[in-house]
């Protein structure tokens, strides 16, 4: 097989974290698991567009912050995210 | 034009085994010739000592028999094609793809799934040949498609093969390896 480029440590990582998080998806109610995998691609693509490639250490935290977040949703508990926006004046 | 003829000599080999080609290297030679092979080239082994090549030809590698050829300076090879139909073989990875290829069904379910994950817009071709970085699929894309796949053939992939896929043929070679695995 050809290889596609090789991706950094901190790439597959991320890459992880995204799987992970689809995973923990699936265990939840279908349509709040759609509604999780929107809410949560929304988040993994909006932080590849706007964070700095370099920025090493903004991305540790949003992968560390992303963990604790994971460990939250895999619990059973947990039944439902949703997110708000808060400050955002409109425009 | 060191290397294409090394590209030939290599095909030459190829195409003969080494059984076939030893001892009876003019006949192939006429092949080469069959095949649009250049008159200076096939002269050249004579000039240069046929029994050498009869004699020493399990020792020589491709690149070294390019290298001797490369050595005569007063050879011209401008009339060498550019494509060499006859002899030249098919990409190896094709050929040995038969052993483990997918099933053609394997191959629909993965063009399907990833042309709905991807969200191709109609008209667009999808081979399996394509490679997911030519539909638009950036690395996030990859992971949807996998979880996808995982999910309708209820398999496992584990992350390092997930990220040695690069064409929908490898995602289904690789499907139906894990399918198969499961089975027996």
């Amino acid at each position: 097989m050809a290889s596609r480029p090789k991706l950094s440590g901190l790439q597959r990582q991320v890459l992880g974290l995204y799987r992970e998080f689809l995973r923990a998806a699936r265990l939840k109610e279908p349509e709040e698991r759609l509604r999780i995998e929107s809410i949560v691609s929304a988040e993994f693509r909006q932080n590849a567009m706007n964070v700095d490639r370099k920025n090493f250490l903004y991305i540790e935290y949003l992968l560390r912050r992303g963990k604790k977040q994971l460990e939250q949703l895999k619990s059973p508990d947990t039944l439902r995210l949703s997110t708000m926006e808060v400050g955002k004046t409109p425009q | 034009m060191r290397q294409q003829l090394s590209i030939r000599v290599v095909h030459l080999q190829c195409m003969h085994p080494r059984s076939l080609l030893h001892g009876a290297l003019p006949s192939s030679l006429r092949f080469a010739l069959a095949a649009g092979l250049s008159l200076t080239l096939l002269h050249l082994p004579s000039t240069h000592g046929f029994s050498r090549w009869d004699d020493d030809l399990d020792l020589l590698s491709p690149v070294a028999l390019a290298a001797e050829f490369s050595s005569l300076k007063s050879i011209s090879f401008s009339s060498i094609r550019k494509s060499f139909p006859a002899i030249q073989l098919r990409p190896a990875s094709s050929r040995l793809r038969i052993c483990c290829a997918a099933k053609s069904e394997t191959l629909e379910k993965v063009l399907k799934i990833v042309k709905k994950q991807l969200a191709v817009p109609e008209g667009t071709a999808v081979t399996a040949e394509s490679k997911f970085s030519e539909l638009g699929a950036d690395s996030l894309d990859t992971v949807e498609i996998v979880m996808g796949l995982e999910e309708a053939f209820g398999i496992s992939v584990e992350e390092e093969s997930a990220q040695r896929i690069v064409t929908v043929q490898d995602a289904a070679d690789l499907i139906q390896e894990l399918v198969e695995a499961k089975s027996c």
